[in-house]
């Protein structure tokens, strides 16, 4: 097991936020939530970054408990987090956002490597590399966002809303991306509003509600589902 | 030379090495406000601390360079100590707390000076070189020179070290987004202390520049210091080093001109009428750039 959540209590002041969430992602998977908004899908992304802490519970990674440690020690140990909103460093340029994933590595030539193999292959960053990242339109950002993330060589990244406010052809774009980071071998953790491209790609998939996993199943059971497919999917 | 434009002149040279002053010291709060955007009441009294303590070492006897390098180094200590103990205990709380509670930590380094060094005004060795040249009657002094050179190399090497340095980097990324630089693996309480220590050592090379070139320490400078590096970083805009140089050097010079041409009331005034007239009609500063809106 890669990382693994146990029974989880979240509280913001006297609001519970996260109410007795167990979920799992083994290596390899790509593993998603779904839940309408303010259902505590964010909530649970930063209380695994450790941004939040949880008043219950734990969060194992590698078999170790990381919960109570700092989001720096996090990093380090492997674990990478696109927030909601992309959250570019808008001042900064495309190359200084980039660095700036890398900050846990002490491998200079490493992450000059890195850096060029971001360029090629999310090449409107190369085209873009010495302009402000505020600059980029919304999907750009987002590559961006993935791209910084991806510096820190993570074993698994956790996705926080990546199509949201997305043109659907950037959202193509955006998936096909996520396919080929599980296909170098990191782990997926995918939070999305947008359940029904969620659930195609994934393996596994848990259905968050009021803060309570309210489903769970693999994600082609998932999308089958009917009361899924009523209440999130639309349809 | 006539009279008139020898007095204009030498008001300028004096504005000018006045605003050096106000931007050393200037940049050094420029550096901590923008880290979390409040009024850092405690940076005039740290730096006034700061140079007290330089001035023991040199009556110490030590030489120069270690008394300056020394006393900043140990200011440096004392402003990470104030992050420890007064801010980062409330950095998430209302941004009133930490304003609050940065005005006991200034009380008490007043206080603590005040004991030590007593209340009066006391004179500090004036080890700025006395020459000057003669320009057909208007006489600049070396040490009008040397107080701009030194302004200008620190804020030069300042922003050499935000731009090219790893922890530069990693201060900017916090000052954009705290949140987002926490999830790229940056330690905040590793980075965030070293920017208090930092801003606190460059506000004492500014405190002891000031106290040298006019001869004299007391502990009012903490209080006016704080005004006039508020008021000079605000006006340049915040977070941008050149911006608090430049409005260390506006301020410095028109309050040497309305001290010069309308009353030495005048002058003290001035560093309050610049901090409304920015707040009011330019709160970026001059050269603040507002934040690039998120697409």
């Amino acid at each position: 097991m890669l990382l693994s959540v146990e029974n989880l209590w979240v509280f913001y002041g006297p609001i519970e936020a996260i109410h007795d969430v167990s979920i799992q992602v083994d290596q390899g998977e790509i593993v998603s939530i779904v839940g309408h908004n303010g259902a505590g899908k964010s909530t649970l992304l930063k209380t695994i970054s450790c941004l939040l802490k949880p008043t219950a519970g734990q969060i194992k990674y590698n078999d170790g408990v990381i919960n109570g440690t700092d989001p720096d020690k996090v990093v380090s140990a492997g674990i990478s987090h696109v927030p909601e909103g992309r959250q570019v460093f808008a001042s900064l340029s495309v190359y200084d956002n980039l660095m700036a994933g890398a900050y846990s590595r002490g491998d200079a030539d490493g992450v000059k490597r890195d850096i060029d193999m971001y360029c090629q292959r999310f090449p409107i960053l190369g085209e873009r590399l010495h302009q402000r990242a505020g600059y980029l339109s919304g999907g750009e950002q987002q590559m961006l966002a993935i791209a910084r993330a991806l510096m820190s060589r993570p074993k698994i990244l956790l996705l926080d809303e990546p199509s949201l406010g997305l043109a659907p052809v950037v959202v193509n774009e955006v998936y096909r991306i996520i396919e080929e980071i599980r296909k170098d071998g990191t782990s997926i953790l995918l939070v999305e509003q947008n359940a029904n491209r969620a659930l195609n790609v994934s393996d596994r998939a848990y259905v968050l509600a009021s803060g309570q996993i309210e489903l769970s199943g693999t994600g082609k059971e998932m999308a089958e589902n009917d009361d899924v497919r009523k209440v999130y999917l639309g349809v | 030379m006539n009279t008139e434009l020898n007095y204009f002149l030498q008001t300028t040279s004096n504005g000018i090495s006045l605003g050096s002053m106000y931007s050393m010291i200037a940049v050094g709060y420029s550096m901590v406000y923008s880290l979390l955007y409040q009024v850092n009441f405690a940076h005039g009294d740290l730096y006034v601390f700061g140079t007290f303590i330089a001035f023991s070492f040199i009556s110490m006897a030590l030489p120069l360079p270690v008394a300056i390098l020394a006393a900043g180094l140990l200011t440096a200590l004392i402003g990470m100590t104030i992050e420890r103990t007064v801010y980062r205990p409330v950095r998430y709380a209302n941004r009133i707390v930490p304003m609050i509670s940065a005005l006991g930590a200034a009380l008490v380094l007043r206080t603590a000076a005040q004991i030590i060094w007593g209340p009066e005004a006391i004179a500090f060795p004036q080890f700025l070189p006395g020459g000057s040249f003669n320009l057909g009657g208007f006489t600049l002094f070396h040490k009008n020179i040397i107080v701009l050179l030194f302004a200008t190399a620190l804020v030069v090497g300042l922003t050499w070290i935000m731009n090219h340095t790893k922890f530069g980097r990693a201060t900017q990324c916090i000052v954009e987004n705290m949140e987002a630089a926490q999830l790229m693996g940056i330690p905040l309480n590793k980075i965030i202390p070293l920017v208090y220590g930092l801003g606190g050592f460059f506000g004492v090379i500014g405190g002891i520049m000031y106290s040298g070139y006019y001869g004299v320490i007391s502990i009012d400078m903490g209080i006016w210091g704080t005004v006039k590096a508020w008021a000079a970083a605000m006006l340049g805009g915040v977070g941008n080093f050149y911006g608090a140089f430049l409005g260390g050097l506006i301020l410095g010079v028109s309050e040497t001109f309305a001290g010069a041409y309308i009353s030495s009331a005048a002058k003290e005034a001035l560093g309050y009428i610049v901090i409304v007239l920015v707040l009011v009609f330019r709160p970026n500063g001059l050269l603040g750039k507002k934040k690039v809106v998120k697409v």
